[in-house]
């Protein structure tokens, strides 16, 4: 079954932005956070192999890609932790807003560096194409991005 | 909600789009563990009496009023973000001031929840919001 059709309502998605992931409305099982990004990844790199024909434009966006996916594997792993800790001391009834203050200045911090990756990646694959591939790879992205909005939605 | 779902939900919640925090936390959940309409629930059943009562789901009110303005506006500027996006050749500048957007009004949200976990804090007091939370 192809990868956009597997993705489940609640799946467990570390994907983002640009990237790479259907919601099904199949009723499947859940996949993994790591299990959408390697599928999510590997469908857009396919996708780059068939768009972008010229080898060296080709290996430009697919480093670019390779570091989109690191920005967001970093991230994502940054970002369970956090909230662990700021759900534990949310609800702990002895910790001040001061240290909450300084909890979320740090996820601030975090989120500024990978914001700036992300947006440096993503204008990295941009230039490495042409128009026309370009808006056949976007097409594909913004479909995934549309889909993880509204499994977004339904989980909040 | 399941543990896992819940968390699933919550690490999408925070990667998806532009690397916010907000939005989530004004829902209730992200901070929590638990819903809006859940903690109201849970305040309920802990029989404070009328006054504290009332004052206790008042700060709940008002946080319902915070997150939907909250989400609203994230839909919005998420849509501009994914707009330039799809563009091949976006400003850099735009882009980077579409995510500052985006991240100034989530903290500004993030504000606005703390003075109410504060306030939470005052009309519930240490035993009640323990019990409140007790399955953190």
């Amino acid at each position: 079954m192809p990868f956009l059709e597997r993705i489940g309502a609640s799946a467990r998605a570390g994907a983002f932005a640009a990237t790479f992931m259907l919601l099904g409305s199949c009723g499947s099982p859940p996949e993994s956070a790591s299990d959408v990004l390697n599928g999510g990844f590997a469908e857009l790199r396919a996708t780059a192999q068939d768009v972008i024909t010229d080898p060296v434009r080709q290996a430009k966006y697919l480093q670019h890609c390779a570091d989109l996916e690191a920005a967001l594997r970093g991230f994502e792993l940054y970002t369970a932790g956090f909230l662990d800790r700021l759900q534990r001391q949310f609800t702990d009834y002895d910790v001040e807003r001061a240290e909450l203050q300084a909890l979320v200045a740090e996820f601030r911090e975090r989120r500024g560096q990978a914001q700036r990756s992300f947006i440096d990646a993503h204008r990295g694959m941009a230039s490495s194409v042409t128009l026309d591939e370009w808006g056949q790879l976007w097409k594909r992205q913004k479909k995934l991005v549309d889909a993880l909005r509204d499994a977004s939605a339904r989980n909040l | 909600m399941h543990a896992e779902s819940r968390q699933g939900g919550q690490v999408l919640v925070i990667l998806l789009g532009a690397l916010f925090l907000g939005a989530g936390v004004a829902a209730g959940s992200l901070a929590t563990g638990m819903s809006l309409k859940d903690l109201d629930k849970g305040i309920k059943a802990l029989d404070l009496g009328d006054t504290r009562e009332d004052q206790a789901r008042d700060v709940i009110s008002r946080w319902e009023d915070l997150a939907r303005p909250a989400l609203k506006q994230r839909k919005r500027n998420v849509d501009a973000i994914v707009d330039l996006l799809g563009e091949q050749y976006a400003p850099e500048e735009k882009l980077r001031a579409a995510f500052d957007a985006l991240q100034a009004d989530a903290d500004a949200t993030v504000s606005g929840v703390l003075a109410l976990r504060d306030e939470l804090r005052a009309a519930l007091g240490e035993g009640d919001w323990e019990r409140l939370f007790a399955d953190r």
